[in-house]
């Protein structure tokens, strides 16, 4: 079977730091929503996720992180994406991803982007 | 307290009951256990008593024997009754005492009436001799006795001489007595000791019960299918411990059940998008003059999110589409029979497949659940011109082969998803791409699935792979091709299962343009 996804969250600041890795499968699909809608039930709703570990990512999983990125920006928070694999920065490329939301080479960017804002 | 559970479920005795039963087992073992320590330390007391009494006793009557000697030398009554009387105040718990002369005549005691007569024992005595005095015990009217015997001798002369002897017996009543009295303070403290082992056992039984009756009610309402119990976990112990995990197992059973039922949900909602997604994909291609079309879509799991299709628009000219949606299941059938329709409706009308993708994400965003988006790749072919019209909504790219360079190109027209962006968005960034095919060349549109199949070291088909089987099956048929690049992923992948689902088209000129 393939490797099931890896998901960390770290806290930096006031930023919520999500590490994918592995392959984002339905189960992973399902545990990324899950933990997306506990932070936005904490109103912790500043995200930066780290997909340079990804190696696979399905279109219904970036369908969840889409649908939660608007979920969060009407909290007046957001989803940025701090860094990804070349697999994954590919299908993002593809679909528009990278034009309509914020994606910045690292997490330490991504993070930083928060900066700034009350 | 007892209950009485329905159905045909027995009665069920608990609570007080347990208590009691066990209670009264303690009580009785431990007042078994106080009695047998009073009868044994009564016993050792009562030994160690005797004991002394028996030194005591030959002691004080050596004494008197002593004293004797001269009174009896005088055959002094006075003096000897004084002796007597002397010596029974100072021997406490002295029953009597007499001088006996050594033909057992009593010459005198403590009772004068005795005086004269014959000193008697009674049957069924046990002597110990000790030197020359003696320790006889024996038993009358239900009392114990113990008589010291000592001789009284006459030294002179050189010689000895027995005048006699005195006899001091005791009673071992008062021994009994004293015993009884030094105990006294026990039955209070054993009752107290028992009071307070009946109140433990009560607290500690109670809790124990008290968990009894709680994981009982637990299990009850288990067993009619109530998911939803908690029982109440008072502070952390042992016995709450088994309360928290009878919780926990509730929660995991409910967590249980619903995966299950989700998966039900789930493997019916595949079934119906399944029989959805069969009505909406033709299983062959049309025929085309001058071209040969294949086309291939096989979902990773039960149904799928992508979708392929071919429709003429008009006479000489079809519209062909490869579209993947990012979800499955009910909804991602109903997003693609829309997809499907509105795709099939617009194209008649427009000609562009620029204007007929901008129509569909006009229709198709406003419908759309947040968290999906369509990517789509649409092209008309112009029959006789040989002229391809791409336009791609941030799908994956087309490939076209050429057969004069022996080489794949990858056509990227500019275009977002469906759904990712705002329409304005779309629009403006949504292109199109004219190309011409010559004889021998052919596009392939697919979906990211045909790339992404992956084998069990986690590679991945990828672009060079694709490319390096289209060089290779150039020369036949597009269905041809379309077989050899299924059956170059199943080695490639073999047996392992996908992520992803598949489809793909392909689209090869036959013949030489002729406008």
């Amino acid at each position: 079977m393939h490797k099931p996804l890896l998901l960390d969250h770290t806290v930096a600041g006031t930023v919520q730091l999500i590490t994918l890795a592995g392959v984002m499968d339905a189960a992973g699909i399902a545990a990324l929503a899950d933990k997306l809608d506990q932070l936005v039930i904490q109103k912790k709703v500043r995200v930066v996720l780290d997909l340079s570990a990804l190696e696979y990512l399905s279109s219904a999983g970036l369908g969840t992180v889409i649908g939660r990125t608007r979920e969060f920006r009407r909290q007046n928070g957001d989803i940025r994406v701090g860094g990804c694999s070349a697999r994954v920065d590919a299908v993002l490329m593809l679909c528009g991803f990278t034009q309509a939301y914020r994606v910045y080479e690292s997490c330490e960017q991504a993070v930083k982007s928060y900066e700034g804002r009350s | 307290m007892t209950t009485t559970s329905k159905g045909s479920q027995p009665h069920i005795s608990r609570g007080l009951g347990l208590q009691l039963r066990f209670a009264v087992s303690i009580l009785i073992v431990i007042a078994g256990m106080i009695f047998l320590v009073g009868y044994i330390l009564h016993s050792h007391m009562r030994s160690a008593l005797a004991a002394q009494l028996r030194i005591t006793g030959l002691a004080l009557a050596k004494i008197v024997a002593t004293n004797a000697v001269e009174a009896l030398k005088k055959n002094d009554q006075l003096l000897l009754a004084d002796l007597v009387d002397k010596s029974m105040q100072q021997g406490e718990g002295v029953r009597h005492l007499a001088l006996v002369d050594p033909k057992g005549k009593i010459i005198a005691h403590s009772d004068f009436k005795q005086e004269g007569l014959k000193y008697r024992y009674p049957e069924n005595t046990v002597t110990e001799i000790l030197g020359g005095s003696r320790v006889i015990s024996y038993a009358q009217n239900n009392e114990q006795y113990l008589e010291c015997v000592a001789p009284i001798l006459n030294k002179d002369n050189g010689g000895t001489r027995q005048l006699g002897t005195a006899h001091l017996l005791y009673s071992l009543a008062p021994l009994d007595k004293k015993i009884t009295a030094m105990l006294s303070p026990l039955p209070y403290i054993a009752g107290a000791g028992l009071l307070l082992v009946v109140i433990l056992v009560f607290y500690f039984l109670g809790q124990v019960t008290n968990l009894l009756n709680r994981l009982a009610e637990g299990a009850e309402q288990l067993s009619q299918g109530s998911l939803n119990i908690q029982l109440p976990v008072k502070r952390y112990n042992e016995l709450e411990h088994a309360a928290a995990r009878f919780n926990q197992m509730v929660l995991d059973i409910k967590r249980s059940q619903e995966r299950m039922l989700e998966k039900e949900k789930r493997r019916r909602e595949m079934e119906i998008a399944q029989i959805i997604q069969n009505t909406l994909v033709d299983k062959t291609a049309p025929r085309i003059k001058g071209y040969s079309l294949g086309k291939l879509y096989r979902s990773a799991q039960e149904a799928a999110g992508d979708y392929c299709d071919f429709v003429q628009l008009s006479k000489g000219l079809w519209g062909m589409t490869v579209a993947d949606v990012s979800g499955k299941g009910i909804l991602g059938g109903l997003v693609i029979s829309q997809v499907r329709t509105l795709l099939r409706s617009t194209g008649f009308v427009s000609l562009s497949p620029r204007e007929t993708l901008l129509e569909v994400e006009r229709q198709l965003s406003r419908d759309m659940h947040e968290d999906m988006y369509v990517t789509i790749s649409y092209m008309a072919l112009d029959q006789a011109k040989q002229v391809v019209t791409l336009a791609r909504a941030g799908h994956t790219p087309a490939v076209v082969y050429r057969q004069d360079a022996k080489q794949c190109e990858w056509i990227t027209p500019p275009g977002l998803a469906i759904g990712i962006a705002s329409s304005p968005a779309f629009e403006r960034v949504l292109g199109d791409k004219r190309i011409k095919l010559g004889k021998g060349d052919f596009i392939l549109l697919y979906t990211n699935g045909v790339e992404a199949a992956y084998n069990d070291k986690m590679e991945y088909f990828g672009t060079e792979r694709l490319s390096a089987c289209l060089k290779a099956a150039a020369n036949v048929s597009a269905l041809k091709i379309i077989e050899r690049l299924e059956k170059e992923i199943q080695l490639f992948t073999a047996g392992f299962p996908q992520l992803d689902d598949m489809a793909m088209i392909v689209v090869k000129a036959e013949e030489e343009s002729k406008a």
